[in-house]
């Protein structure tokens, strides 16, 4: 079993720059091994020790999206931010390289996966929210229902804190203009259905934003992708189980479908 | 020699996915339900016509055989026919709990009268290896020791425990006891030639599978000399011989009909995999055959791929003829057909055929008048 042993979730990471396209773009580097980009969720980059353990066996390059940071971006919309992404991924000397997303994250993880394949080792997918049926827009709960949506664990460190109202004031509207009304057109499940990406699909059994039935769809239409469901997790699934994040996470990385393949040393005694 | 009807249960809905796992979203209760109504009619004809033996193998995740828990199938198929001889080929003894599955063999001989009960202990196919997580790099030497795990939990009479290798219970006692004594026949592939050596050596029957007989012969032979060095002399009913089976008045028919349910043949459930899926089922199937973890598969050197015997296809003197081709290799006592291969036929097809088998060749077969 992985073990948290950090006192600070992110203390393991340094912070860098890279400048792209007109942004000053902050990103959080750890590790080493091969490349781990990590594109966070709407609420912009939160230091959690499921990261931090992913760390130990991958060269984890966590960004801060463009229109997150103090600079604003009028991308109109996913495959504009995944443009982006690509850019940036670039500046940063990343030829191919893992990629991972979390909710809003996890959208345009999809959209850079489908944009630039080739790129792509494979990719994994926290609570995504590109497809919403039976979801919550987070900005509509009250400060303990938000808590409990993204938490099972809430009493685990780090404590999940509700927004910073200024913070949010100021990134709300790029995140409701990427995520628009939940839609996904035929046109873009087609692109995944298209898509040999290699893809983990991790959804908290109690996440209370992003339905994991939304997992299911995600199932269907990508053909070279697996979905599991991570038992006392919620949306925040790095916060609420980081050991079992890493676990699976860097499993996959390291042995892509292989890890469904049990390696795990049953003998008992010669 | 005896014919056993072995029961594959294939889904009889129209979509059968293109990959394994097959999506559960595809199982229409409606055509389940029907599938195993009508399976089990077939038993009941097969049972009729003279069939020795209803047989049944445990599968997983796929419409190809509905039965990942043959037991259960098996209990109730018993049931319904009191007279009808059960056989179980098998139980995927290195994916299951070997003390559990001693349980359930044990209530299954009882509730059948504990006279009618056979079963076998099998490793699975390199799928089975990612249905509930098995370490496939473990496979020959956990099933071993639960091969005799088992064989313990049914003959101690007294409370044990086991101090295994790979498996550990300080406190085991069966309960209900088997009635036949000392536990119902078991059966062990025969494909290889390790699997052939310790079924001999530890009194077991042995089954082969499809493989060309000429193939199947050397490990005959070795099951004979292990058994021999044990101290026992198998006999012609100790060896089964399984196929694919479709006879039809008209040889063209036949052919035709088996074509279709063959398909593309036994790996056609992999026919939609994934690159990466098919790699897993390249790993697991090398690490069933001994390559030890850690070492890269190099496909120069992988095994040749099974050769799969011609199956018992045509008129009934064809079919019969093929039996004793077969027979003349192997000397088997024991016949194991399923009607059609993969790719389900229609039930009244089915039924006709069995009921064709009945009428011109079961009693050849039992009375090797080749």
């Amino acid at each position: 079993m992985t073990v948290v042993s950090t006192p600070i979730a992110g203390d393991v990471f340094v912070e860098k720059s890279v400048t792209c396209d007109g942004f000053a773009v902050r990103y959080w580097e750890a590790g080493v091994g091969e490349p781990l980009l990590y594109l966070h969720g709407a609420g912009g980059y939160e230091p959690r020790f499921g990261l931090d353990l992913v760390s130990r066996t991958h060269r984890v390059l966590a960004l801060e999206m463009p229109g997150w940071g103090l600079q604003p971006n009028d991308v109109a919309d996913f495959d504009g931010l995944a443009t982006q992404i690509g850019a940036i991924a670039t500046a940063l000397g990343l030829d191919r390289f893992h990629l991972m997303g979390t909710s809003l994250g996890g959208a345009c993880a999809l959209h850079v996966a489908t944009l630039f394949p080739e790129r792509i080792i494979s990719m994994v997918l926290e609570a995504p929210a590109k497809f919403r049926e039976a979801s919550v827009n987070p900005s509509t709960l009250a400060p303990e229902a938000f808590v409990r949506a993204f938490r099972t664990h809430p009493e685990r460190e780090p404590r999940m804190a509700p927004p910073d109202p200024v913070f949010m004031a100021r990134v709300w509207p790029t995140v409701e203009r990427l995520m628009g009304d939940g839609t996904v057109g035929e046109a873009f499940e087609s692109r995944l259905a298209a898509s040999d990406t290699r893809t983990l699909i991790l959804f908290g059994v109690d996440d209370g934003i992003i339905s994991p039935v939304n997992g299911r769809t995600l199932r269907r239409l990508m053909r070279n992708s697996t979905f599991q469901l991570v038992y006392s997790a919620a949306h925040d699934i790095q916060g609420d189980r980081p050991e079992a994040f890493a676990d699976i996470v860097s499993d996959f990385l390291r042995r892509g479908m292989g890890f469904m393949i049990n390696q795990q040393d049953g003998l008992i005694n010669p | 020699m005896k014919i056993e009807f072995y029961q594959t249960m294939i889904y009889s809905g129209p979509d059968h996915g293109d990959s394994w796992p097959v999506p559960p979203r595809l199982s229409d209760p409606g055509h389940t339900e029907a599938t195993m109504a009508n399976c089990m009619d077939q038993c009941g004809q097969a049972y009729d016509v003279g069939f020795d033996s209803l047989n049944f193998a445990e599968h997983h995740y796929s419409p190809k055989q509905l039965t990942p828990n043959p037991i259960v199938y098996a209990g109730v198929c018993g049931k319904r026919y009191p007279g009808a001889n059960i056989g179980i080929f098998g139980t995927d003894l290195p994916l299951n709990n070997p003390v559990r599955i001693a349980e359930e063999y044990s209530m299954l001989d009882n509730m059948l009268g504990g006279k009618r009960l056979r079963f076998g202990l099998l490793r699975g196919t390199p799928n089975e290896y990612i249905t509930y997580g098995s370490n496939p790099w473990e496979s020959r030497e956990r099933f071993d020791e639960a091969a005799l795990l088992v064989k313990a939990c049914f003959v101690e009479p007294e409370p044990f425990g086991w101090e295994g290798r790979y498996y550990r219970y300080r406190n085991i006692a069966v309960w209900p006891r088997v009635v036949q004594d000392p536990h119902p026949r078991i059966l062990m592939s025969g494909n290889s030639i390790p699997s052939a050596v310790f079924a001999g050596t530890h009194g077991f029957d042995i089954g082969f599978s499809y493989m060309a007989p000429e193939k199947c012969r050397p490990n005959l032979d070795a099951y004979k000399a292990a058994a021999a060095a044990a101290g026992w002399t198998p006999t012609a009913d100790n060896i089964t011989y399984r196929h694919f089976l479709y006879v039809d008045e008209n040889e063209q028919e036949a052919r035709e009909t088996f074509a279709y349910s063959e398909g593309k043949g036994l790996l056609s459930i992999f026919n939609g995999a994934t690159p990466d899926m098919m790699k897993n089922m390249m790993t697991i199937g090398a690490a069933l055959g001994g390559l030890p973890k850690g070492v890269p598969l190099d496909p120069t050197k992988a095994p040749p791929p099974m050769v799969v015997s011609p199956a018992v296809v045509g008129t009934p003197d064809q079919a019969l003829a093929r039996i004793a081709e077969i027979h003349s290799v192997l000397g088997m006592g024991r016949l194991e057909v399923s009607v059609g291969a993969v790719n389900p036929l229609p039930h009244e097809v089915t039924m006709r055929c069995l009921k064709l088998v009945g009428e011109e060749l079961v009693d050849a077969i039992h009375q090797e008048a080749w």
